[in-house]
């Protein structure tokens, strides 16, 4: 095929993509196009529990967990490996922003374990574990586990991602949870699992 | 010189490979190789292990290499060596593999890599090969993309300009990043193959468009030409010897369409790709008969992916049909490699199928079992294996099967151990004589022990 001939299919293909219907995208869509809907998914509720659903998440959380990934500060082995990297670019304001459209996004709940299992974490979680000292959850969560100002939403989050956090709490690798550090110290394995199915179902 | 004392040595050079490879482990920091150091990301958000696409690879791949930032010097390194030994490296005629047992450098990769602008990005890889003792281009792949919404879901779409059809394609099921990752470079391989799973190889450029939509529709459309004029630089140290080089007639189109799906911590494609090229018969002669290859090929993946627990699988049937210009039949000008030349049928057959699955625990400790098989019709004129004693026919089919198992330990994210046994129940037709002189299939099963760098 001669030079020309690329070039007409080149200028086809670009022909093409110009006929896209191309929807009107905003600057922070755009960003959580790009940056983040790969792995949170396109409306925050990512599919793998490799990452964490941010649908509906509080946005002064989300916002000071974007901060401390960009300043690093927040430095679980997640942080490092995977958001250490894709918030470096970002500014102060876009953050605000990717904060607000995400707790803007409609949550999706999770998907139910045994009964047994998330009976024990309701427990937990609504009236906490006066034998351990721990308080309920639902105190700073809320008891629909929604979240606040002060805490993160819960509900709906995948199991496996809150085990790995409540076991990061363990350490002081997220500074900024200092309360939960201390919270965490006498639950135990089985605890977790059974908060993390509860709030999973939520 | 005494086995024992070579197999001091050999002893030695692994030591001393050890030692190199965990001093480097110490300087891991910022030892990542472009892309990482592009997004900042670990190795495992795109690889699940070198070169299998995770999810978010697939997207990386296709939005052009462009998320991250701008590298001053987007290059990366890469160093393949090992160590293989044959079950057999005789046969009757004398000494097959005079290398087996022996430490080798197999490969070392040198990777331009990363984006050139928001919408645009490469992946060039120029390799040395350690057995030809010379560097030539290898995997190439030029792409802009940019993404949009269409009913309210993502869409990205580009091009690509490339030089082997499938290394553009985003799923190891399809042959250019298909498994195994790395073999021994100078024990048996499977003979025969289709065009699509290797032939054009750093021998034809391709230009297409493609776009994927939410993440669960694939489209692509690429054509192919030889890589000559303004793309030689894509086969350039592949044409040294002049006739061992391959020349597309015209223009041959590809295409590849996918359905993905992705739930939970699991991700599903079903797919299908293929390719009709026409390869001229003497590649210095435009004017010269021609076959017209028409493959056609079904592949499937499914991953399961988790911090913890890693499952993958992939497989692929990829029927090819030959078709040969009558100038060509039986000429006896041609010399083929199995005892034979030109063929004796107009149209001539080819099945591959290949499967593998992998296990990985916590993504340092790997296990994989594979199956290859390839069988074809039967044509004395293209394969006419005989027995060097008696002169009878022993094969006219090019029919290979075989499985490798392999373990695998990935200390740190740039480094990949890998111990892997190949093995073949047949070989060209034939378990107990494949060769004439009284090798068997398995004779040519093999060992090896790999070290796979990247920086």
């Amino acid at each position: 095929m001669k030079m020309s001939n690329y070039l007409s299919v080149a200028a086809v293909a670009m022909l093409a993509t110009s006929l896209v219907p191309a929807e009107e995208v905003t600057h922070v869509q755009k960003i959580a196009d790009q940056l983040c809907a790969a792995c949170h998914g396109q409306d925050g509720n990512s599919t793998s529990s490799n990452y964490p659903k941010i649908a509906g998440q509080q946005a002064g959380y989300l916002e000071a967990q974007l901060l401390a990934f960009r300043d690093r500060t927040r430095s679980d082995k997640d942080a490092q490996d995977v958001m250490w990297g894709w918030t470096r670019a970002l500014t102060n304001q876009d953050i605000k922003d990717l904060a607000a459209y995400y707790q803007s996004q409609r949550p999706a709940a999770g998907e139910a374990k045994s009964e047994a299992l998330m009976q024990k974490g309701a427990g937990i979680f609504q009236k906490g574990m006066t034998d351990k000292g721990i308080p309920a959850c639902a105190a700073c969560h809320g008891a629909e586990a929604a979240g606040s100002a002060a805490a993160p939403r819960l509900a709906g989050q995948h199991d496996r991602y809150l085990v790995r956090q409540l076991k990061v709490f363990r350490s002081m690798e997220r500074p900024a949870a200092v309360a939960m550090h201390a919270l965490v110290t006498n639950l135990s394995d089985q605890d977790i699992g059974a908060l993390a199915a509860y709030l999973q179902a939520k | 010189m005494s086995s024992k004392f070579r197999t001091n040595i050999q002893i030695w050079k692994i030591t001393l490979l050890c030692g190199f490879l965990f001093l480097l482990a110490g300087t891991d920091a910022n030892a990542v190789p472009a892309f990482a150091r592009q997004t900042g990301e670990n190795c495992a958000s795109c690889h699940v292990s070198f070169p299998e696409l995770t999810p978010f690879g697939r997207y990386f791949k296709l939005t052009g290499y462009t998320l991250g930032e701008r590298q001053a010097v987007p290059l990366a390194m890469m160093v393949q060596t090992g160590i293989a030994s044959s079950a057999s490296k005789h046969d009757d005629s004398g000494t097959l593999i005079p290398k087996d047992g022996s430490l080798i450098l197999q490969q070392a990769s040198v990777f331009l890599a990363g984006k050139a602008t928001d919408n645009i990005g490469a992946f060039v890889q120029v390799s040395y090969d350690a057995q030809g003792h010379h560097t030539a281009s290898d995997n190439m792949d030029f792409r802009a993309a940019d993404q949009t919404r269409l009913s309210g879901k993502e869409l990205i779409y580009g091009i690509t300009v490339h030089n082997n059809p499938t290394v553009q394609d985003v799923w190891n099921s399809s042959p250019a990043f298909g498994y195994p990752w790395f073999s021994p470079a100078y024990t048996a391989g499977v003979p025969v193959s289709t065009l699509i799973d290797g032939g054009l190889a750093q021998a034809a450029a391709g230009a297409g468009g493609y776009f994927y939509w939410n993440k669960s529709i694939y489209g692509e459309v690429s054509l192919y030409k030889t890589a000559d004029g303004v793309f030689s630089f894509m086969r350039a140290g592949h044409t040294h010897h002049p006739g061992s080089k391959t020349t597309l007639k015209g223009t041959n189109p590809y295409w590849r369409f996918a359905y993905n799906h992705e739930w939970g911590d699991h991700s599903l494609m079903l797919g299908t790709y293929g390719l009709r090229a026409q390869i001229y018969s003497d590649p210095l002669d435009q004017g010269s008969p021609s076959t017209k290859y028409t493959d056609t090929a079904l592949d499937f993946q499914y991953q399961y992916i988790t911090d913890v627990h890693t499952v993958t699988t992939q497989a692929t049937f990829i029927h090819e049909k030959q078709n040969y210009d009558s100038a060509l039949l039986a000429d006896p000008t041609i010399s083929g490699n199995f005892g034979a030349g030109a063929p004796f049928n107009s149209t001539n057959t080819l099945n591959t199928f290949k499967g593998k699955v992998s296990y990985y625990y916590e993504r340092k400790y790997g296990a994989t079992a594979s199956y290859f098989s390839t069988t074809g019709s039967a044509d004395a004129g293209l394969i006419n294996i005989t027995d060097a004693a008696s002169g009878s026919t022993l094969s006219n089919v090019p029919n290979t099967r075989g499985y490798i198992l392999e373990l695998d330990y990935i200390p740190f994210q740039n480094l990949r151990i890998g111990l892997q046994y190949t093995g073949f129940t047949r070989f060209m037709g034939n378990s107990a004589n494949e060769n004439g002189n009284g090798r068997k299939a398995r004779d040519n099963n093999a060992l090896f022990l790999g070290a796979w760098l990247s920086y």
